[in-house]
């Protein structure tokens, strides 16, 4: 064994679990002195060490925050968000399109329409082109004698 | 010698299994998953609060984070680094907001039913000499920690009170590994001339 002690400085790597030189180490496995220098302040630093809490004060603070946590998050959730929407879907294509789509135009009940109101009052003749067009093109096509 | 319980670095199989659980919403893996760690929780928070403040409520506070975050946790750290870290930023926070200056109390019995940290110091032989060294040397060990700068203490605490390796200190607190040595090699000396002074 060596005669000199390990410097303070030497006591702190080791603590830190760092290396020291060769002689040293040497050194410290053969010192008692050293050696109780290095345990002293190592068993200071664990006795100042906070007491654990129970186990009854531990579990029930993870069941709280357990507790906090959202019900499911997982893949039966997402799976039932998506039911969800394709039944929408479906129902709106199985009752709006039918609704969006445009009705034929009873040509018969609209002139019928005409003839009253020209019956009443002839100069309703000067009606909205719009409404002799419609009047007009359904009779061009429809067969003679019709109206 | 006496060794602070070691907590491991990466991300063992269990904890990556845990984790995918409880991301689903699998409540008894979350708690499992909880179990594991706590420890270095409730260590953190007692050692980066001061004493009387309120613990319990941080440690709580840091699991519902935790429990509500998991999302966020990427994995390429290990879960007990991760959820250091949000230990870590609470004490911080409630540091600041309190603008609460850490401290230790002088007294150290009691703490665990008789059979405290002190055992380990005082043994063997107990005399009143030894046990009143020990008391003197743990008191001064508490209050240089509590006087350390912040980061120092933080790295100090997480090293020896927590067990956390250097990776993982440094991950928690968001610096290389170069800086957390640092940090220890310059606290430690404090601590060690503490516990000399004390001797008789």
């Amino acid at each position: 064994m060596t005669t000199s002690h390990l410097t303070p400085q030497e006591i702190d790597l080791v603590i830190l679990g760092e290396e020291i030189g060769h002689e040293s180490r040497t050194h410290l496995e053969s010192c008692l002195t050293c050696c109780r220098r290095r345990d002293e302040v190592m068993q200071a630093i664990v006795a100042a060490r906070a007491a654990d809490p129970a186990p009854a004060l531990r579990e029930r603070l993870r069941r709280v925050a357990v507790q906090s946590m959202p019900e499911h998050r997982g893949h039966a959730r997402w799976w039932l968000a998506a039911a969800a929407a394709l039944a929408i879907i479906v129902l709106s294509a199985v009752f709006l399109v039918p609704a969006l789509r445009p009705q034929p135009v009873d040509t018969d009940a609209v002139l019928l329409g005409v003839d009253e109101v020209l019956a009443r009052d002839p100069l309703a003749a000067m009606a909205d082109e719009s409404v002799v067009e419609v009047v007009v093109g359904g009779t061009a096509a429809e067969p003679a004698g019709t109206s | 010698m006496a060794a602070v319980e070691e907590i491991p670095a990466v991300m063992s199989d269990g904890d990556a299994l845990l984790v995918e659980r409880a991301r689903a919403g699998d409540r008894e893996a979350a708690d499992d998953l909880l179990a594991r760690h706590e420890l270095a929780v409730h260590r953190t928070c007692a050692h980066l609060l001061p004493r009387g403040e309120d613990v319990e409520g941080a440690v709580q506070e840091a699991f519902v984070r935790a429990l509500q975050g998991l999302g966020r946790f990427t994995g390429r750290g290990s879960f007990s680094g991760w959820l250091v870290s949000i230990a870590v930023n609470l004490c911080r926070d409630r540091l600041r907001r309190h603008r609460l200056v850490p401290f230790v109390a002088l007294e150290t019995e009691g703490e665990d039913g008789g059979n405290g940290p002190l055992d380990v110091l005082a043994a063997p032989g107990p005399s009143p000499e030894r046990v009143a060294m020990a008391r003197q040397a743990v008191a001064r060990v508490r209050a240089t920690v509590a006087a350390l700068p912040d980061r120092q203490r933080e790295v100090f605490a997480l090293r020896f009170f927590v067990g956390l390796d250097l990776a993982e200190i440094a991950a928690a607190l968001g610096v290389d590994i170069g800086t957390v040595k640092t940090h220890l090699h310059r606290a430690l000396p404090r601590v060690r001339e503490a516990v000399e002074e004390a001797r008789p």
